[in-house]
């Protein structure tokens, strides 16, 4: 068995942390709670237009909160993955304007002020949202064409990949052996990095081509196939066999990392054979 | 401007009109009073 390698938890080249409990942009779920008793008591007094402004009010500030956090992930993604493409719509740009919107429906049927100083309160929010939360930026990654791909055709390679990866780690959240999780963790690792390496330098693209294609999707598999398995069946077996996997995965992405880095010609194509042949004979493929 | 101004001027504004506007439709949407109930006065001739 080769010795665990490189445990450290390394500095992540791609890191997708799209921090779902950052509080940020939350307060705009707090200040539209006065329009839930508004709506309330509009239906208590049979005020049509109270309950549909009221109830509409507090539905388009929710849906811009909703816009707000997805941009602010987005914004935190494209900072921290240089894979990350930027979203189609500018989504903070979309709270502003919904947010906008909402205040100077509420302040001019709501709370009936006149038309010129509900376009004030709406200019205020407006104002607001972008002083506190900024715009999106909109500046496209653009990767060079090289080995005869576009640099569309290689982003999106990279973006399969990357999402392939994130699977590898979603099913190791299912696997329940620490040994195993640390193995797996430090394949993602490494394996965010040749893809940040492509992406610095895209003339990688054909070397690295078998390792996206084959590689990494055995990889998933493989992963995917037992964290399903050893839910149902605990076989000292097969943990063993997915051990041994894990290790030459391991150990070749290692190597084709290398390989990138030192810019060598060779092609790694006769170790993945050998490699989908393992996972093969271990009958996880 | 610096960015910490920045954001409370941002934070500011916000609460000020969304709170003020979202306030303001509830007090306006008062439930009902006594008044609203009362019979209208009649002028009796005298």
């Amino acid at each position: 068995m080769t010795p665990l390698v490189d445990y450290k938890k390394p500095k992540r080249f791609i890191a997708n942390k799209l921090q779902p409990y950052s509080p940020r942009g939350l307060l705009l779920y707090l200040l539209p709670v006065a329009l839930i008793p508004a709506t309330i008591i509009a239906l208590v007094k049979g005020n049509l237009l109270g309950i549909i402004v009221n109830a509409s009010g507090f539905a388009l500030f929710v849906y811009a909160v909703w816009c707000l956090r997805k941009g602010l992930q987005a914004e935190t993604a494209l900072a921290h993955n240089p894979i990350v493409r930027a979203p189609k719509w500018p989504l903070k740009m979309q709270a502003a304007i919904f947010t906008a919107l909402a205040t100077g429906l509420v302040a001019w049927l709501g709370a009936r002020y006149s038309l010129l100083v509900a376009l004030m309160f709406a200019g205020g929010a407006f104002l607001g949202m972008y002083l506190s939360y900024g715009f999106d930026h909109r500046q496209e990654k653009k990767i060079a064409d090289a080995q005869g791909y576009s640099g569309d055709e290689i982003l999106r390679m990279l973006e399969e990949s990357s999402q392939v990866i994130r699977s590898i780690e979603q099913a190791n959240k299912k696997i329940r052996n620490n040994e195993l999780n640390r193995r797996i963790e430090n394949i993602c690792t490494i394996a965010d990095r040749i893809l940040a390496e492509i992406e610095s330098d895209p003339r990688d693209i054909r070397r690295a081509r078998k390792f996206l294609n084959v590689y990494l999707d055995g990889a998933k598999q493989v992963t995917e196939g037992y964290a399903q398995t050893h839910q149902q069946t605990q076989s000292g077996q097969l943990e063993q066999n997915f051990r041994n996997v894990l290790e030459t995965i391991e150990s070749v992405f290692q190597e084709q990392h290398q390989k990138l880095l030192e810019d060598d010609v060779f092609d790694l194509d006769v170790k993945i054979e050998v490699l989908t042949t393992q996972l093969k004979r271990e009958g996880i493929l | 401007m610096s960015q910490f101004f920045r954001h409370i001027l941002g934070f500011i504004l916000l609460v000020a009109t969304v709170g003020l506007a979202t306030c303001q439709s509830m007090v306006k949407a008062e439930p009902v009073t006594d008044t609203e109930t009362v019979a209208p006065v009649t002028m009796v001739k005298s």
